[in-house]
């Protein structure tokens, strides 16, 4: 009986013991254990790379999942001859001879082909073969096809950036952290359709050599639009040449001539060379300098005004003011302008301009850079200078991220706010009176300068063949946007009667793209308004006739 | 006998419990199974917008836009003249004097004519021969009958082309994975 009663206790302690055992792995199994699912469940919306999106949320690069068509040869049912027939009458950039290849290669696993449309994926899925799969795979896709396609660059097969942002945010854009989050560039989607269209219609009706051209924020150096001339498709990039694939507003140097101008004479203003818009500088024959001769374009062989040198783009004439600047105030206001390294910029496609060195910069060298010849830029250098030029005097890094509304953009001076405001109303009168009249976009109160200088190619000016430059901002009484365009050995066309210098080529297209840009940026037009150039116009005795 | 009934009632007492725990779990289970199959379904369409969305904003491409206005539309970047400066240069718009005498309510006998911006809806043919593409305006006789011609002619293109036009990306009009 006892014995009877200590197994009932056991069986009773057995019991008590069995329920809080019981809860216990209750509680393991609805709490601890069902965290580690929940958590080992990778499933998201997020891409496998995050987006690049413009400004205004526009996108310009996603990844989607898009069809592959692979074969397992060795399973193959039906008669390759056949079957590789029928394939290519669904797909048309294969031909029956490569299907047959592929559907009759040793290996275990061969590609069809990669990136194929859903309709083509369904016709191919109605085949019927089995030994023929449809794969989704995550492919890199740029919805406005070329539209800043040297900016965005592209990915290789395996999603890893090569050229362009792609490369220079790789880790960003594939960081599991941060990828369901778009990348926010400074572009505007919209203005750089419009940079683009105008500049390929003249690098087209020029036949030119290549063609850049950028749009920039003067307050932030934010660039809303960069381009190069000619373009490629990134979905496709092994379908274009090499030198579709060029990046000239930041890869290429040019000596850009005349817009060179503007610098020198700020340079002038800023270091009390040139007190008074009145003071005469003589141009009545070329100068003769080391056995080398300095030309006027358009000579007028008198003694010309500060005003009259500019529009007229005297290059005696600032090459006089250059040599009163002096060796060493010019290369000082040059580093300030970031011309002697590359720009600080997020794209690692940049080159390094190239200038003499200082044991070869005396005073021809001095002069001739005065007026843009013997110092090779990239475009993105000319828009970053002119920013400087006309907000004020700050030099801002240029940036293709876009920056959160009243941030503060660092930055240092370059010129003084009073010498930023005569170049204001210098550069409006050479589009007012000078060079750069087929620019003045009405009411946008453009201001620019016109560069025309012959290409250097291998170290040799190459007579006949021009780089033609226009280096512009509007709205020149409170100035918010630099375009700098450029046309690489435009030919003259009938559009330009015949004529390859750049107010006759760029300048009329850059007037075009501020009109179409201006009111997209929120920029009205107002033909009462405009810079006051009173001050400056009794300093010059006539208007130039191109 | 009494001992047992306690037994027997402490066993139950246990089983009940653990029966009641276990039901309280299974309950959890399948709200937490709930909840993931609605993370997956949500996850599922959002991936399904993204594919939508990337066909959308490739058809809508800004390329594709330039194209149509460059070859129909035809629409150019607002002078600077087509931009008001104020309200007083708005209200400077409005034609003709106010009728004097005309009390409320009273139209006045000439009432001057005013030009609408936006008019009444004009009928369109039946959905079956509308093209997606119209032109403006088409003249049937005189110098500009051609041109009218020739510019419906490349509407007319423009619409087939769009229609025959095929997405570069996934839709969700079907699967034609098949299962495979």
């Amino acid at each position: 009986m006892l014995r009877a009663r200590q197994r009932l206790a056991v069986y009773l302690l057995m019991f008590v013991l069995v329920l809080p055992v019981l809860m216990l792995r209750l509680g393991d199994l609805s709490m601890l254990q069902s965290a580690p699912i929940a958590a080992g469940a990778p499933m998201t919306s997020a891409p496998p790379r995050a987006d690049l999106i413009d400004r205004n949320g526009v996108e310009l690069a996603r990844t989607f999942d898009a069809y592959a068509i692979s074969v397992e040869p060795r399973k193959l049912a039906s008669d390759p001859r056949l079957l590789s027939q029928r394939i290519a009458a669904i797909l048309p950039d294969k031909t029956a001879d490569e299907i047959y290849a592929e559907l009759t290669h040793r290996g275990y696993f061969r590609y069809i082909a990669r990136r194929v449309l859903p309709s083509e994926a369904k016709r191919i899925n109605d085949l019927g073969e089995p030994a023929i799969f449809l794969r989704r795979e995550a492919e890199r896709l740029y919805p406005n096809l070329n539209l800043a396609s040297h900016v965005l660059g592209y990915t290789d097969s395996v999603g890893k950036g090569e050229v362009g942002l792609e490369k220079a945010f790789n880790t960003r854009l594939s960081d599991p952290a941060q990828r369901g989050t778009p990348q926010v560039l400074a572009l505007d989607a919209r203005v750089q359709q419009a940079l683009e269209s105008e500049l390929r219609g003249v690098y087209l009706d020029q036949r030119a050599d290549g063609a850049a051209g950028i749009v920039m924020d003067v307050n932030t150096g934010e660039v809303l639009a960069m381009t190069s001339q000619p373009d490629f498709n990134p979905n496709a990039p092994g379908h274009t040449s090499d030198q579709s694939r060029y990046n000239q507003a930041t890869f290429a140097t040019f000596e850009l001539g005349s817009t060179f101008k503007s610098f020198t004479i700020a340079s002038g203003l800023d270091a009390g060379v040139i007190d008074s818009m009145q003071k005469k500088y003589d141009a009545t024959h070329p100068l003769v300098v080391d056995r080398h001769t300095i030309h006027d374009d358009h000579a007028l062989n008198r003694w010309l005004t500060v005003p009259e040198i500019f529009i007229h783009s005297s290059n005696i004439g600032t090459a006089r003011i250059a040599a009163e600047i002096g060796r060493d105030r010019q290369r000082a206001m040059l580093d300030k302008l970031g011309f002697f390294k590359q720009v600080d910029f997020e794209l690692q496609e940049r080159s390094r301009p190239q200038f003499p060195a200082l044991s070869n910069w005396g005073e021809l060298a001095t002069m001739t850079i005065g007026y843009g010849h013997g110092i090779s830029i990239t475009p993105l250098h000319l828009a970053a200078g002119y920013a400087a030029l006309v907000n004020g005097g700050m030099y801002h890094n240029p940036t293709l991220l876009k920056l959160a509304p009243g941030a503060v953009v660092p930055g240092h001076r370059v010129y003084q706010q009073s010498t930023s405001d005569t170049m204001r109303a210098l550069l409006r009168l050479v589009v007012t009176s000078g060079t750069g009249r087929k620019a003045d976009a009405p009411g946008y109160r453009v201001g620019g300068k016109t560069g025309t200088a012959e290409k250097v190619i291998n170290g040799r000016y190459i007579h006949g063949e021009n780089v033609s430059t226009f280096a512009s901002a509007f709205p020149m009484d409170a100035p918010r946007y630099v375009v700098i365009m450029m046309i690489d050995n435009p030919k003259g066309s009938k559009t330009s009667y015949g004529f390859k210098t750049a107010g006759m080529t760029i300048a009329p297209a850059a007037g075009r793209v501020i009109e179409r840009i201006g009111p997209l940026l929120g920029v009205k037009p107002d033909a009462a308004r405009d810079v006051d150039v009173s001050q400056l116009l009794p300093h010059t005795a006539d208007k130039i006739e191109e | 006998m009494r001992n047992y009934t306690g037994l027997a009632l402490m066993i139950f007492t246990t089983m009940a419990a653990a029966a009641g725990c276990y039901t309280i779990n299974l309950k959890v289970s399948a709200e937490r199974s709930g909840i993931e199959t609605l993370r997956r379904q949500l996850v599922v369409d959002a991936r399904s917008m993204r594919d939508l969305q990337a066909e959308l904003r490739t058809r809508a491409r800004l390329p594709e836009m330039q194209r149509w206005n460059d070859q129909v539309l035809k629409m150019s970047a607002p002078a600077a003249g087509q931009f008001m400066r104020s309200p007083v240069q708005l209200a400077s718009f409005v034609t003709g004097p106010a009728v004097e005498g005309a009390g409320p309510g009273i139209a006045p006998a000439t009432a001057p004519a005013v030009r609408y911006a936006v008019t009444a809806p004009v009928p369109v043919a039946p959905a079956g021969t509308a093209g997606v593409v119209r032109t403006a305006y088409s003249p049937q006789h005189g110098p500009d009958a051609t041109k009218a011609a020739k510019a419906q002619a490349l509407a007319d293109a423009l619409s087939d082309s769009l229609a025959a036009d095929d997405s570069v990306v996934a839709t969700s009009r079907g699967n034609p994975d098949g299962g495979q």
